[in-house]
């Protein structure tokens, strides 16, 4: 089998693409390392889309991101959409792609929202199982982001940073650790962040993602439709210390802002990595 | 156990009220959490959900949410996310079905023309993510063998085209909503007549344009696979009637295949196939 992934240099802070700043970045308006891009938004058709993002590949290195795999879900996996997703990486050779740890149809329903998931065996068995059809037919390794989640399951006995290191080491996969969601869950849940980050596998974790989330005061959703919070950047520099060298992106989805206000996100993700190049011979980034 | 809990859950994203019973049914499956009860977790996933589809539906039709207004749109697109589920991962196709949802609803029907309004929405919506395939190697030579065997050529429409024939004037209506002549007073004339439209794609720019009448039946014939002596067919039977109604120009209307050049040139064909060989 041939892997349709190149190894891409993905090093540093990040952006992820969206489509208001196509303009700036094919400007060069700014030094922006590399780009995750959402794949969903390019799976319609083979338009302008595409056309924007042959553009852009030919100037940065990416990795692609997706949110409607339902690699959770007890669902037979979408082998429709996922023949896509590959379709688009042998186009556009992402280093690497990543899914959420969650579910978003069932029935044949999909309902387009990253839905939570019981911390229980079956659970597990289910994203092994899945994410190892999808490593199967990529050829090589993928990514799997802890998603933020609202509520909790009685059938969970397990917790969310047990149920995580589970999936990591028996699909073998990597981790995509999104900072703002771990934030998130620690609030809503009322668990301590840093015991979790401490409990991850660090040779798993090959990429993270900043975020702002929303405050309904007795509960945080993440948004992405803010700047990130201090306290994100706070665990953030913990988790940057605990996984140095780890890629991060700053993601915006919601009004999302000009493109100086991404890239002073993004600079900032950047300076509290305290990312050292590889060659320095200190510190090695984490690369699936 | 796995595929109940998600079925417990898929059915209380979409019951009509926030606690009735598939959401009652699903609490007693979870746990509070510290500052959040089971029914208003339930709340925050039902109301994101929600979100998700409106602000989808909202980006594809954002001339019909003007013309009735949030409040209305939000409830039409409540309704449309619990009778039509989404059947693909793709949320660009979420609005598909939707002009043809709100046609069945009875409470819109002083916005008659709001169907054909998101079907035009739709059509940009699609052209923005169609291909545009690459430029006829010898569009001369094109025509030359079309025009030699006619019965065995069938002409394509652009992958990007949409055909709309409406009983309203839906383009006049929608481009008072882009030039916000909207915002200075304009009303639709109830008495306009409809308007038959082209929605097309070429290269970069995503455009309606209104057919004129001669040339709307050849469309059609065009859409419908039919070869190109059924269009010369049907451009003569044009001129015919035309002759007949007394219109002194009909001799000079444009002969077919200088109307098959005008219609690759505006990008609305893209080429043409015969039983023999394939271009375009």
């Amino acid at each position: 089998m041939t892997p349709p992934f190149k190894n891409r240099p993905i090093a540093g802070a990040g952006l992820g693409l969206r489509s208001p700043h196509y303009g700036d970045l094919m400007a060069g308006a700014a030094d922006v390392p590399w780009l995750e891009v959402l794949a969903d938004n390019y799976a319609h058709g083979d338009g302008l889309p595409l056309w924007h993002l042959e553009g852009i590949r030919e100037r940065y290195p990416v990795v692609f991101h997706g949110v409607g795999l339902s690699l959770g879900s007890a669902d037979p996996l979408d082998s429709a959409y996922l023949d896509t997703i590959l379709d688009l990486a042998r186009r556009f050779e992402p280093a690497w792609y990543s899914e959420h740890l969650a579910w978003t149809a069932s029935g044949g329903r999909h309902h387009h929202e990253l839905l939570p998931l019981p911390f229980m065996e079956e659970t597990v068995q289910t994203l092994v199982d899945r994410v190892g059809q999808v490593q199967d037919r990529l050829g090589e390794r993928m990514l799997v982001e802890n998603s933020a989640a609202y509520t909790a399951f009685d059938a969970s006995h397990m917790t969310e940073a047990e149920f995580v290191g589970r999936v990591l080491e028996e699909a073998d996969c990597f981790l995509l650790l999104d900072v703002n969601n771990l934030y998130v869950n620690a609030r809503n849940h009322a668990f301590d962040p840093l015991d979790y980050l401490r409990g991850l596998p660090p040779h798993r974790v090959a990429q993270m993602h900043l975020a702002g989330h929303d405050d309904h005061g007795h509960y945080l959703v993440d948004a992405h439709g803010s700047a990130v919070a201090e306290p994100v950047w706070e665990l953030y520099a913990e988790a940057a210390r605990l996984f140095p060298g780890v890629p991060v992106c700053v993601e915006w989805d919601r009004e999302v802002p000009g493109f100086e206000v991404l890239v002073a996100e993004m600079r900032r993700a950047g300076q509290a990595m305290r990312f050292e190049e590889p060659d320095s011979g200190k510190v090695t980034p984490h690369a699936p | 156990m796995l595929r109940e809990l998600q079925e417990k859950f898929s059915r209380a994203l979409y019951e009509e009220e926030s606690a009735g019973p598939q959401a009652r049914s699903l609490q007693t499956e979870l746990c509070p959490l510290p500052k959040l009860s089971p029914g208003e977790s339930i709340d925050v996933y039902r109301s994101s959900v929600s979100s998700v589809f409106e602000e989808a539906l909202a980006e594809i039709f954002p001339v019909c949410l003007e013309l009735v207004g949030e409040p209305c749109f939000s409830s039409v697109a409540r309704l449309y996310l619990r009778a039509r589920p989404s059947r693909h991962a793709d949320l660009a196709r979420v609005g598909d079905e939707w002009p043809d949802f709100v046609e069945t609803l009875a409470f819109l029907s002083d916005v008659a023309y709001l169907a054909d309004v998101g079907r035009l929405e739709l059509g940009l919506h699609h052209a923005h993510a169609a291909p545009w395939p690459p430029p006829l190697k010898d569009p001369q030579a094109l025509g030359e063998a079309i025009a030699g065997e006619p019965e065995a050529w069938r002409l394509l429409l652009s992958p990007s085209a949409t055909l709309l024939a409406s009983p309203f004037p839906v383009l006049t209506l929608w481009e008072a909503h882009q030039d916000r002549r909207v915002d200075r007073g304009w009303k639709l004339d109830p008495a306009a007549p409809g308007e038959q439209l082209v929605v097309c794609r070429q290269g970069g720019d995503i455009y309606a344009d209104l057919v004129e009448p001669s040339l709307w039946p050849i469309l059609l014939s065009i859409a419908a696979g039919e070869n190109v002596a059924r269009q010369l067919e049907l451009a003569e039977g044009l001129r015919a009637s035309s002759r007949d109604q007394g219109d002194l120009n009909s001799e000079n209307s444009m002969p077919i295949l200088t109307t098959i050049q005008a219609l690759f040139e505006r990008g609305w064909v893209v080429g043409g196939v015969s039983a023999a060989s394939l271009e375009g």
